[in-house]
């Protein structure tokens, strides 16, 4: 049995100065352990036996008027757990009092989190082991990397608690060597090549050269594709798994360019807006990585930076901006996807088609456009996407819950790429159902993790029998290209 | 990390089930095992040559090619080479082959 105190009290009790007690404790002497709340912690024989040192009936006693014999049977029953060691050092996972210890244990954030109970992560817990300074189990459990840091549980918090900042410092203490899967190692290939994949600069650079030339035969005659354009309005960058598997999807955005009449540029080198930095919890990484886009905007002089990939990509880079480049900032803006679009169909520069999906449609809102960036930003991205898709689509649906409140398709924070299947196609099982209550057969995602997540993973392990669509690329799909009216069609 | 036996030979592998050792340790037994966690019902030459291709330009670059590159060196159009591994290039067929995880988004 432990026996619980304050330190003024146990002074008054026995009759010393509290700073007396306070030395005992931290000589030894008095063998307690700091607990919750400004209180400490030690066995009762202790305690007892510092009693009899000052000839002092103890306070209390843990005994009862029950005959013990009568229930001595119950002894062998009696289980006493393992003193955690708690306190006593310095907590370094958080350095902010909303990150762990203004918690109030409620566990909203655990009815929140869609993974919630799978292998032992849980939330609240997790703030819980922080506070208590049981940082070794935290480092070494899987729990952060399972966690899509989709901020949901802090989208509820009543207490505001940073749960997200706090998972990615738990990632951010893991040994290089064991952070999960191709995470780390993606990190350092774009370190070391440019970009996550490590593609070579002449394969890219022939690639996209061929991209163009197929475009211009398909359906923009005259495209040419565009790097290192000095002067160009705006330099967009490129998600490596691009290139690297699914080469056609690039033809989508330089499609609605064409047809915009865009000025716009790719750049020859450091073309990756992919940052899993922000995934490893690397903020080095993530600085330099943020750094070269910094740097290629100068060189080129361009007004707009485009992060067409992925939210992660647009997220991780404006977070990367205003925290160690605010003065770039000043230099050139950062665009997203929608503001981008909508300035296109507002003014008039494209036109789409909204008799081509007339299926029953339904709009995804990403973490990170969404719930994160009014977090991060004070600014998310809801109508937006709904005002594109609106365009295009003329039966719109929304999912339930949505916008800031929506769930995360499951695979982001870098589940895509983490070797933990298993747990990423289960928290999209929310996801999932979100989609099938809707009864739309066509799914539109603003993110390059959402949509692979939904048509690659979802959509088969569900049977969701839906179509699953980039937002640009439902925009290119319904064009209305200016030469040839009813030509909308993409490689 | 987990070491696994298939027809008497032993591999280490990561924990995407891809050869920790790489081609170091790449032999037919390990083309035989990936094909059946592929579910690959059978073996042709087709598969081969893109094994080769995915090697041989492990060997000069230090990662798999594009899929471009790819289906260019084998001459298969992009669809062939999904039929032949249904899990994709990037990660079945360079798993066959003995390759790292493509570290990407992919």
């Amino acid at each position: 049995m432990m026996y619980e105190f304050k330190v003024s009290d146990i002074a008054e009790e026995f009759g010393v100065h509290r700073n007396t007690i306070r030395n005992w404790i931290n000589a030894g002497t008095l063998p307690a352990q700091e607990g919750p709340g400004r209180k400490y912690l030690m066995k009762f024989e202790d305690y007892q036996i510092l009693c009899e040192k000052f000839g002092r009936e103890p306070l209390i006693r843990p005994d009862s008027s029950v005959d013990l014999k009568t229930v001595s049977f119950l002894e062998a029953e009696k289980r006493v757990g393992p003193v955690l060691e708690l306190g006593k050092k310095v907590k370094t996972l958080y350095d902010d009092t909303q990150w762990a210890d203004e918690c109030l244990t409620c566990g909203t954030c655990s009815s929140a989190c869609p993974i919630s109970g799978v292998d032992g992560l849980d939330p609240r817990k997790i703030v819980r082991m922080a506070f208590l300074g049981l940082e070794d189990d935290l480092i070494a459990s899987d729990w952060a990397w399972k966690c899509t840091m989709c901020a949901k549980c802090e989208d509820v918090c009543p207490a505001n608690i940073q749960i997200v900042q706090l998972m990615r410092r738990i990632r951010s203490r893991r040994e290089r060597d064991k952070v999960p899967g191709p995470i780390h190692k993606g990190v350092m290939t774009c370190l070391e090549r440019g970009n996550n994949i490590g593609i070579p600069k002449d394969d890219f650079l022939h690639l996209v050269e061929e991209l163009g030339e197929e475009l211009a035969e398909e359906s923009c005659p005259g495209f040419v594709t565009p790097v290192d354009i000095h002067g160009a309005r705006i330099m967009v960058t490129v998600n490596s798994r691009e290139p690297f598997a699914e080469p056609d999807d690039l033809k989508w955005w330089w499609k609605i360019f064409h047809a915009a009449g865009e000025s716009w540029t790719l750049t020859s080198e450091n073309w990756e807006g992919v940052n899993w930095g922000l995934f490893s919890g690397d903020d080095e990484a993530m600085r330099t990585v943020v750094g070269r886009i910094v740097d290629n905007m100068r060189r080129l002089n361009c007004e707009m930076l485009l992060l067409p990939e992925c939210g992660h990509a647009y997220f991780a880079t404006r977070f990367g901006l205003n925290r160690w480049y605010p003065e770039a900032l000043k230099e050139f803006k950062i665009c997203t996807i929608f503001d981008l679009l909508l300035e296109y169909l507002n003014a008039g520069r494209i036109k789409v088609d909204n008799t081509i999906h007339t299926k029953r449609t339904v709009y995804h809102d990403p973490c990170n456009y969404g719930r994160k960036s009014m977090r991060a930003f004070g600014q998310a991205y809801y109508e937006e996407g709904r005002a594109i898709t609106r365009a295009c689509c003329p039966d719109l649906v929304d999912m339930e819950p949505n916008r800031g409140a929506n769930y995360c398709c499951g695979a982001g924070g870098g589940a895509w790429a983490m070797p933990f299947a298993d747990e990423r196609v289960y928290y999209g099982r929310m996801k999932a159902r979100q989609v099938s209550e809707s009864e739309a057969k066509l799914v539109i995602a603003s993110c390059h993790n959402c949509r692979d997540q939904l048509k690659k993973s979802l959509n088969q392990e569900y049977n969701l029998g839906v179509e699953v669509k980039y937002l640009w690329e439902l925009v290119a799909d319904s064009l209305v290209l200016p030469k040839n009216e009813i030509n909308w069609t993409v490689g | 990390m987990p070491t696994l036996e298939h027809n008497g030979s032993s591999f280490q592998v990561d924990e995407d089930g891809f050869l920790l050792k790489g081609m170091e340790e790449f032999n037919q037994d390990w083309i035989d095992y990936v094909k059946g966690v592929e579910g690959i019902s059978e073996l042709t030459d087709e598969h081969n040559k893109v094994i080769d291709a995915l090697q041989e330009y492990y060997k000069k670059n230090g990662i798999a090619p594009m899929v471009r590159i790819l289906s260019k060196t084998t001459g298969f159009p992009l669809k062939r080479i999904y039929e032949l591994f249904p899990s994709g290039p990037g990660k079945g067929a360079c798993k066959m082959a003995g390759l790292p995880k493509p570290t990407g988004c992919v």
